[in-house]
């Protein structure tokens, strides 16, 4: 920290608006490579910088994506680089960071309901799954958000997450059951 | 492995580990074990290493860690590391699922895979089996994922995660049980009960005899032109209506009497055993929420009880006495007239099941909306400075559309099905008047009684309809009662030992000895803590939120009990000790100071309901708030608004500070405010807090350099454990944490005004 001048506190660099924006580092995917190594730890560098080790891949917007951002944070869960537009990236780094956000990230997508068993809110969801079969317990009708009419997120009673991607696109039976859930 | 170490493990080890393996996996792992080798761990993970969801066997064993997989009826070996490679293990947290790498020399080596349910299991096998490792982990953070929700308790009977809110699983609620509990609470008032129930009886016969009388009317009055007869019969209707208003009158109000008695009870009952419920039973669940959901919940059963269960009884009544007097006045008449009863009865049940949900979508479009207002008025402040009154108007519009939608279709239903009922009850009508019509024609049935038949038939249908939507009510009133018994049910905290200790002279003389504490299995809260405090010495606590603090704190008062290891009270296990006098030898100054509803003095007296006026205003001097006290409007007497709104902070604060002296307990917890006060204040807060600290064993979770200096001991907690421990000024020296800490407040410091 720099030492204040004698009579006066010290004051922030420049404070403004403008130069706040300024400082924020968005890296863009051209000067970014990502791989992994043989301990399953993501490595990040940017070009020019400092490679940064195992690192825990974040999206900034993971259900909105209102950006496409990629936070890299470190195992002090402190940002490291912030990344924008991880399609732009080389094809295998960006394999490699799909991979591994699918990995961080593991919400089966519902593609079909067998059943939905309710009563006042708490339910026993029994569906298919792009990933396989699963039954769980959804506690409360909080527990089930619907986005832009057709997207419903679900969590369930131990924290697991699940997704219809589009309403619609369901068979009427399935589309049915969920719509007496929200 | 190490003799000694493998005792260790194998202590630890307990069913939580040991899942259940096919015999598949059995039979593959015997073929694959040495003899002498010793399974530990053997658990069933349900993430497939594609990602998929899958079987997979994870078993630990003295030498080996593996992962089986079973394919048509045969198990083999996926994955496996012996352990003299491993060096390390790794337990990684993701959105939805988690898994169990070993690290060896040259690569990571994943073995489970698992979703968040299997989570605990796997996460109590790997602090197990860390131990066995020859490195330290590295330090995880969390990541995304990382911070999770609290875990779904679950019904034990079917398994199911129970709502929010409950405890009881909503699937197994027990009708009957539930029904019999609430009769129960009729017991006290058997006699009134029976005698209001035999009014409901007499009242519901002379409903019907009017009818009765009409036949008699017709047949043997207005026929034959019995003119004598005529006053007779009339003086006879007068004397039933008048009976029958009395009777109604009398039933009424015992029915209203009963219902409050019986609610004034529960309520009673409800809110005793709030009060002894636990700590952890309110940091669960929303205070507010609960007192609302138990008051409304109360309410409605007392309705229920005054006169949703009258009119049941009533109209059970009416229609059994209905048929009797139908059937011996003409069969045949009679069964032609039931014939649309069972018609109205399954629409009336269909309806019910129809629109339940339709209602229920309603009322939760309704209760969205008045969450945008709660949200909002509360809020006007920060709507206004940021000028988004038009947002809100639109986002509550947006709702108010969505409840007009719902309500639309409730009301859809609604006029699809009145009609309905209208109709079956026509057509029923018009088979009485075809064919009584034609047996009054043909001689075979007097005109008294077709007209009795009339009148009784509309008497008739309405309660059968009634009957049907009795199942809904019943149910409502019982997802009520089971609300408020749930409250009841709760087991209250942590019960006295027994030969419950009170101690004659308390020295405040406080020890903690090998405290390890979590919420949660498998996430230590606090590990390994151990100090002294010794009477009148002021413990500084310091450390990153979320190192501990509170929650050592809380373990001294008892609100939780320790996983392992004792905390002390001049010598004695506080688990000894009665609770009630264990509590009130420790007063305690929070953040947020809490002042009742009540005046100025009944919050300083709180502690200690018999003080005089001196005490209060010796306590209020000590603690520099008298100044101000008696500076408000009514002085001591000033009542202080809910949560003691109309003080400023700072004399919150004192006040709550006046409040502790006035108890003057041994040991003292401060946990110091870190919102900002003037200096002055500051001054004076700093001053009421010395006279508080004097003499008392003092733990201040502490926040202030000043604080800090004059403590004799400070405690830096990090992670749940002890990191430094030591005066200011010898921590100061060292180049810990707490230096750290310090040159930062210093600097933070040098920028604040005033």
């Amino acid at each position: 920290m720099k030492e204040p001048k004698d009579n006066q506190a010290e004051a922030p660099a420049d404070a403004s608006w403008e130069a706040e924006l300024g400082r924020l580092e968005i890296v863009g995917p051209d000067r970014v490579r990502i791989w992994q190594d043989k301990f399953h730890r993501l490595h990040v560098q940017v070009e020019g910088e400092t490679e940064h080790v195992d690192v825990k891949p974040a999206r900034a917007f993971p259900i909105s994506g209102a950006a496409d951002l990629v936070s890299f944070l470190d195992q002090d869960d402190k940002e490291v680089v912030l990344l924008q537009n991880p399609n732009g990236l080389d094809p295998e780094s960006r394999r490699t960071l799909e991979e591994e956000l699918g990995r961080t990230y593991f919400v089966p997508k519902i593609t079909y309901v067998y059943d939905i068993e309710d009563s006042h809110g708490a339910a026993r969801w029994e569906v298919e799954t792009d990933r396989g079969y699963r039954v769980f317990d959804v506690r409360d009708r909080e527990d089930v958000r619907v986005l832009d009419g057709t997207r419903v997120l679900l969590q369930d009673a131990d924290g697991n997450r699940f997704e219809v991607e589009d309403l619609t696109a369901l068979d009427g039976g399935s589309r049915r059951l969920i719509n007496d859930e929200i | 492995m190490d003799e000694g170490l493998r005792k260790e493990i194998e202590r630890l080890v307990d069913a939580d580990v040991q899942d259940e393996l096919p015999e598949a996996v059995e039979a593959e792992l015997r073929r694959l074990m040495a003899d002498d080798e010793r399974r530990l761990i053997s658990l069933c993970a349900d993430i497939t290493p594609d990602g998929e969801y899958g079987e997979r066997w994870f078993v630990a064993t003295d030498r080996r860690l593996a992962l089986l997989a079973t394919e048509n009826g045969e198990a083999r070996v996926e994955v496996e590391v012996p352990w003299s490679q491993v060096r390390r293990l790794r337990l990684r947290d993701f959105i939805g699922g988690g898994s169990l790498e070993a690290i060896t020399e040259q690569e990571a080596v994943e073995l489970p895979r698992f979703s968040r349910t299997l989570a605990p299991q796997f996460a109590r096998a790997y602090h197990i089996l860390r131990r066995l490792t020859s490195e330290e982990d590295a330090k995880g953070g969390k990541g995304p994922g990382g911070r999770h929700m609290q875990r779904a308790l679950r019904c034990k009977i079917c398994g199911r995660a129970l709502p929010r809110w409950s405890e009881i699983c909503p699937f197994c609620m027990e009708r009957v049980k539930l029904l019999r509990q609430l009769v129960s609470y009729l017991g006290p008032y058997k006699a009134i009960a029976i005698t209001g129930f035999l009014l409901t009886v007499s009242f519901s016969l002379l409903s019907l005899l009017p009818a009765y009388l009409t036949k008699v009317l017709i047949d043997e009055v207005i026929v034959p032109r019995n003119y004598a007869g005529l006053w007779r019969l009339l003086s006879f209707f007068l004397g039933i209506y008048l009976v029958r208003a009395v009777i109604g009158v009398v039933r009424a109000y015992i029915m209203e009497w009963i219902g409050a008695h019986v609610v004034y009870d529960m309520r009673v009952q409800v809110y005793d055993h709030l009060q002894m419920l636990s700590l952890g039973f309110f940091s669960r669940k929303q205070t507010g929420q609960i007192m609302s959901r138990v008051t409304n919940d109360i309410m409605r059963l007392q309705y229920f009880i005054a006169e949703g269960l009258q009119e049941i009884l009533v109209n059970i009544f009416t229609v059994l006495i209905i048929c009797v007097m139908l059937f011996v006045a003409h069969a045949k008449l009679a069964a032609l007239t039931l014939l649309p009863i069972p018609l109205i009865g399954l629409s009336t049940y269909v309806f019910g099941t129809l629109i339940h949900p339709v209602f229920h979508k309603v009322w939760r479009r309704m209760a969205s909306l008045t969450a945008v207002l709660a949200d909002a008025i509360p809020g006007i402040r920060v709507v206004k400075s940021f000028a988004q009154e038009d947002r809100e108007s639109r986002r509550l519009r947006g709702r108010s559309e969505e409840l007009l939608v719902q309500e639309l279709n409730a009301a859809k239903l609604w006029a699809l099905f009145f009609p309905l009922f209208g109709l079956t009850t026509a057509a029923g009508s018009l088979i009485v008047f075809g064919y009584g019509s034609l047996q009054v024609m043909q001689g075979a049935m007097t005109l008294g009684v077709l007209v009795m038949f009339m009148q009784l038939m509309w008497q008739f249908y309405w309660p059968v309809q009634m009957l049907g939507e009795m199942n809904h009510r019943i149910q409502h009133a019982l997802t009520s009662a089971e609300r408020v018994f749930e409250v009841l049910d709760t087991s209250p905290e942590i019960l006295d030992a027994d030969g419950s200790l009170k101690l004659s002279e308390v020295k405040g003389r406080v020890e903690f000895r090998d405290v390890t504490f979590s919420y949660e299995p498998g996430k230590p809260v606090l590990s390994d803590i151990n100090f002294v405090a010794e009477p009148g010495e002021v413990i500084g606590l310091v450390g990153p939120s979320g190192a501990g603090k509170s929650t050592l704190v809380h373990l001294l008062s008892r609100f939780y009990d320790v996983d392992g290891g004792q905390v002390l009270l001049d010598g004695h296990d506080v688990r000894d000790m009665s609770l009630h006098f264990l509590r009130q030898q420790i007063g305690v100054v929070l953040q947020e100071p809490f002042l009742f509803h009540g005046t100025v003095s009944e919050n300083i007296g709180y502690g200690v309901p018999n003080a005089n006026p001196a005490e209060i205003i010796a306590a209020a001097k000590a603690a520099n708030a008298h100044d101000f006290i008696v500076n408000l409007p009514h002085g001591y007497d000033t009542v202080v608004g809910e949560r003691g709104q109309l003080l400023s902070g700072g004399e919150r604060q004192r006040v709550s500070i006046a409040r502790a002296i006035l108890m003057n307990p041994r040991i003292l917890i401060l946990d110091e405010a870190t919102s900002s006060v003037d200096t002055e204040t500051e001054m004076l807060i700093q001053q009421a807090l010395d006279r508080l600290v004097t003499n008392r064993t003092t733990f201040a979770i502490a926040h202030r350099l000043s604080t800090l200096r004059k403590a004799s001991k400070i405690i830096v907690m990090e992670h749940g454990r002890i990191a430094e421990m030591g005066s200011h000024n010898e921590l100061l020296d060292g180049d810990g944490l707490y230096s750290r800490l310090c040159k930062l407040q210093a600097e933070l410091s040098k920028v604040r005004a005033w």
